[in-house]
């Protein structure tokens, strides 16, 4: 019932109800097709994310009679003040590396899709540091950071940015600093790979046309070329604010115990604390995990936005 | 050894006792699950050639020791012994497993493998700050006084197997152990300095001829624990009262001067980066000739002799660490390992047996000899034959004598934990010292608070 009068309205008739939606048309064979998919997601996604769930509401999941303490592993580790910075250096490294590797990848991006000799190469060549393990770089970087032989020590030393004998990755935004650095040598590749299918699928056209009424290149690239790009823009930046939000290797290495990520936290407390600490742990890898979900969503949303007004 | 290797192993051991596949077979499966060709080699031979075969040892059990890294092939040698010996008579085998580089990997397998209740290991060699956390989750197995008397125990040095003691129980048996050691340059100072301030002087006063005065580990990890109680203990102070692990007695006049003393290291006869340093970073500023003074363990001393990466090699010597304030003596910290016995391991008598035997003289002997390591009975740093191959072990006794454990607690990591973010915030002099000492023992009686 509802669903005709629904249909009669014009302006409902492209956003069809949940109900129209799973309508049988089709009888139960689509649904048995989907099913083994559908079973799969839910023993390898769904239920090990509910298992996290689960034991970050024990006291220690690893006795065999284990209690439920509700929501104290929780305010366990939100109480504890080096998870509380641990968010923030996480959020602060996020924001700043993922809008350099933007503007970077962007440049690089506009850069090799034009037609130059070599450009084959250079494609293939810009993509290295992407392609190493990221603990891997974070190992070389550590030794271009030491306090003895590094390179970037002697360089910020000679310029008086460093105080003789001390280190980048002695104080904690020296270890922030180090690790965007870092991160944005090895993503930026990534960045630009992304950006540059944008930009090859834009239709050569529209800069025809537009060059035919005279406009500048500027004027091309903030009216055609951004707009035209917007989708797999926030595409790339969702997979870089996600990966970036789970930073661990480069604090691991870098940060050590003194600066931790979240993710770091986490792995601290799980692994290399008491049985005690555990849960805790799990805990933290939940709050990484809500961080994400609330990421994906402003994205969905602002993606939502970009589809439907076009 | 995982469980699947375990469980692969045993069914070749029972295939073979009941002839049911060759020895050629049986050697190409032992070598596929991972053994060595020795080990391989030794288990057939105790496997005998069939069930009703008089050959071989018969043996009835096979254990499996996994042990902390060992490059020199000892650690093998004196399994094999041990199969062919005390093994042979009493049906027992043993597997020896090599461990892995990062001693951390180990810990993270040990847990993994003993929250699952797995018995893959038998004989398991944990850090010395383990044993009591790992008693305290009822996964070793406490080795009685029946097993290994008072008397006996009193030939062993007194710091390690304090380590493993809790509640009047002892919970693994030192094997070997590791001890911190001051280094110093020959060449710039003609004696080590007795004393904490002396260090400190002495370091002003000749580090333009090196670079820096002192180096140690000061970064926020286990062994800046390492490095203040050290400190701590040479002023007299100790973290948790030594007869109750529940007290806290951190917040103490001489630990004040103690981390009074390491802040201002820093920056002063220490880089500033030494809050960074861990014992390789510190090392290698020590061998190309930056240093006057350094702190490690004895590791660095052979590293630091070898001509084809050490730039200082021949003019140093190694001393007891320095005591400061009232107190007249230094203490190192002990690290070392520990051989323990799985509680879920069903062959208890069997996993002393095998214990026992690597606590005997000639065990520790060639331990000592063959693969240079510090072992715990005392009675080798007197052995000529060691000494004439290890003569930095004549230095060691003395030093091993007066070494202190870091606190024995259940709640070691946590307790380590805190530790670290206190001393390291003084150290940073982001915190006073005086605040950092507070807020530890606070923290510090909520950790230990039974």
């Amino acid at each position: 019932m509802t669903a005709q009068v629904a249909e009669s309205l014009p302006q409902e008739v492209t956003k069809p109800s949940l109900r129209e939606r799973i309508r049988m048309h089709g009888g139960y064979l689509p649904y048995l097709l989907v099913l083994p998919t559908m079973l799969l997601i839910l023993v390898i996604a769904i239920y090990p994310m509910l298992d996290s769930l689960r034991i970050s509401l024990l006291n220690n999941p690893l006795l065999s009679q284990p209690s439920f303490v509700g929501l104290r592993n929780y305010t366990r580790v939100l109480s504890d003040p080096v998870f509380i910075t641990a968010i923030g250096t996480t959020i602060f490294f996020m924001l700043i590396s993922v809008v350099l590797e933007t503007m970077l990848g962007l440049g690089i991006a506009l850069l090799i899709n034009k037609t130059f000799p070599g450009r084959g190469l250079v494609r293939a060549a810009i993509l290295v540091p992407w392609a190493f393990p990221t603990v891997v770089s974070a190992q070389m970087w550590l030794l271009m950071y030491n306090d003895q032989t590094g390179i970037i020590t002697y360089i910020l030393q000679s310029m008086h940015l460093l105080s003789a004998g001390d280190t980048l990755i002695g104080s904690r935004i020296g270890v922030i600093i180090a690790s965007i650095i870092t991160d944005t040598w090895k993503t930026t590749p990534f960045m630009a790979l992304l950006i540059l299918a944008g930009l090859q699928v834009i239709p050569t056209e529209l800069y025809e046309a537009a060059s035919v009424d005279g406009t500048s290149r500027w004027q091309r690239f903030i009216r055609i070329t951004l707009p035209m790009l917007k989708g797999p823009l926030l595409i790339a930046l969702l997979f870089r604010s996600l990966d970036a939000i789970r930073v661990f290797d480069l604090f691991y290495v870098f940060g050590q115990r003194s600066v931790p990520s979240i993710a770091s936290y986490a792995n601290f407390k799980m692994f290399a604390g008491t049985a005690e600490d555990f849960a805790p742990g799990v805990a933290a890898t939940v709050i990484v995990f809500l961080f994400g979900i609330v990421i994906s969503l402003v994205f969905l949303f602002l993606m939502r936005e970009s589809t439907s007004r076009n | 050894m995982i469980t699947e290797q375990r469980e692969a192993l045993d069914e070749i051991i029972r295939k073979m006792r009941s002839g049911r596949i060759t020895r050629r077979h049986f050697l190409e499966r032992a070598v596929t699950i991972g053994l060595s060709g020795s080990a391989a080699v030794s288990l057939l031979e105790a496997c005998g050639g069939s069930s009703n075969s008089t050959g071989g040892n018969g043996a009835a059990t096979n254990l499996v020791w996994q042990s902390e890294q060992e490059a020199t092939g000892t650690y093998q040698a004196l399994t094999n012994t041990f199969n062919q010996t005390i093994g042979h008579k009493q049906g027992i085998h043993v597997t020896w497993n090599q461990g892995p580089a990062a001693a951390n990997d180990m810990i993270i397998k040990y847990t993994n493998m003993l929250r699952a209740r797995n018995n893959s290991i038998d004989i398991l060699s944990i850090d010395i700050t383990y044993p009591v956390q790992f008693a305290a989750s009822n996964w070793i197995n406490a080795i009685s006084d029946r097993q290994w008397p008072v008397s006996e125990r009193a030939k062993y040095l007194p710091g390690p197997v304090q380590g493993c003691t809790y509640q009047g129980k002892i919970w693994a048996a030192p094997f070997r152990t590791d001890i911190g050691l001051l280094y110093y340059r020959k060449d710039l100072v003609s004696r080590p300095p007795a004393t904490w301030d002396e260090l400190t002087s002495v370091g002003q006063s000749t580090q333009a001829r090196a670079k820096y005065g002192y180096v140690w580990q000061g970064a926020q990890y286990e062994g800046l624990v390492c490095n203040f109680i050290e400190v701590l203990h040479g002023y007299g102070g100790q973290v948790l009262d030594p007869h109750d692990p529940t007290k806290v007695v951190v917040n103490t006049p001489q630990a004040q001067m103690a981390l009074a003393k390491m802040v201002s290291w820093v920056g002063g006869i220490s880089p500033e980066a030494v809050t960074t340093y861990m014992e390789d970073s510190s090392r290698l500023v020590w061998q190309n000739g930056n240093a006057v003074f350094m702190r490690n363990w004895p590791y660095a001393y052979t590293l630091g002799n070898d001509p084809s990466q050490s730039k200082i090699a021949g003019k140093f010597a190694v001393a007891a660490l320095p005591y400061g304030g009232n107190n007249t003596v230094g203490h190192s910290a002990i690290g070392g390992w520990n051989l323990a016995m799985n509680s879920y391991s069903p062959h208890t008598a069997q996993n002393w047996e095998f214990i026992r035997y690597m606590l005997q003289p000639a065990a520790q002997r060639q331990t000592a000899i063959a693969a240079s390591l510090a072992v715990t009975l005392q009675s080798v740093y007197d052995d000529p034959e060691v000494l004439s191959k290890n003569p930095l072990f004549k230095q060691l006794k003395p030093i091993l004598q007066n070494a202190l454990p870091r606190p024995v607690s259940p709640r070691y990591s946590d307790v380590s934990d805190s530790i670290q973010q206190h001393i390291y915030q003084a150290l940073k002099k982001q915190i006073s010292v005086n605040d950092a000492l507070s807020s530890l023992d606070t923290d510090l009686k909520r950790i230990v608070a039974p």
